[in-house]
């Protein structure tokens, strides 16, 4: 894989394997919830828990992409001209990102887990 | 896209993340009208229509004028950006005459998704005012790609505040 494509995967794996945790997450808690979804017989908690694991392995991935990209370019400048400016540029967000994403992801699988569901609002 | 400056990336980042922020916000507009009988409720009076959107579509078309990549330009884009502002903390204002963010949960995603447009648009007004002291040519496509930014998310929350007339 190019250094290039290795930078955008480092940057976008985690925020979109995110939004799918959230998005499915969410949609899992509405099925369980609803009478809608009941008889389709959807664990949250199992749902819950392989949506965290399998998005955990994916956010260190792009976490390790980041880093190659990083250590790749580390004698590049942010200033210095595209391309190589910017791969070193999103591939320093990308290792802070892709940690707040994995923080996120954990908050939000645990606590999917732990808190009482379908309890009327 | 390899010829883009640092900076247009950067706020690239800003605006993706923004988008959540403002992503998360409307969800949760729309998850407590679907979940409330009626909206808005308390007998708190619907938005109105018409001025709202003329005003939107002045801070849209404001993006225009930034195209012409000088002093003139900015000035003109602040002068109709400044004028929706104004308009927009009045209203603010006024409606928190009627109802506040402790009234119910309407007004409390009411005031927090407007507070937070506002926001950047006031923040915008501070871009122009440094292009204003300070005209860089990338600094002005840095901050009109922001205020292509701030427009959509404009629309797309005074459409949301406004499906409550709906």
């Amino acid at each position: 894989m190019t250094l290039n494509r290795l930078q955008w995967v480092g940057l976008l794996a985690a925020p979109l394997t995110w939004a799918a945790q959230h998005v499915v997450g969410f949609g899992v808690t509405q099925a369980e919830c609803n009478v809608g979804g009941m008889r389709w017989g959807i664990s949250n908690n199992v749902w819950q828990l392989s949506m965290l694991a399998v998005g955990g392995v994916i956010v260190i991935g792009a976490e390790i992409a980041a880093a190659i990209v990083f250590r790749r370019t580390r004698n590049v400048g942010h200033d210095d001209p595209p391309p190589d400016g910017r791969l070193h540029f999103l591939a320093t967000a990308a290792l802070v990102a892709n940690v707040l994403f994995l923080s996120v992801m954990l908050l939000d699988g645990i606590a999917s887990n732990l808190t009482s569901l379908c309890r009327g609002g | 896209m390899n010829g883009r400056p640092i900076a247009w990336w950067g706020m690239m980042m800003l605006v993706a993340s923004e988008a959540t922020l403002f992503g998360t916000l409307i969800g949760t507009y729309f998850y407590l009208r679907f979940t409330t009988a009626h909206w808005p409720p308390d007998g708190i009076a619907q938005p109105g229509l018409v001025l709202p959107i003329v005003l939107v579509l002045v801070l849209a078309a404001s993006v225009l004028p930034l195209r012409l990549r000088n002093r003139w330009g900015v000035a003109l884009a602040l002068l109709m950006q400044a004028g929706y502002f104004a308009y927009a903390v009045h209203d603010f204002a006024d409606r928190l005459r009627s109802f506040t963010p402790q009234t119910d949960a309407y007004g409390s995603i009411y005031f927090v998704l407007l507070g937070a447009d506002h926001a950047h648009v006031f923040i915008g007004l501070l871009f122009d005012l440094f292009l204003l002291a300070r005209l860089r040519t990338v600094a002005l496509r840095v901050v009109t790609v922001y205020w292509l930014a701030v427009a959509v998310l404009t629309l797309v929350v005074t459409g949301t505040i406004l499906s409550a007339a709906a």
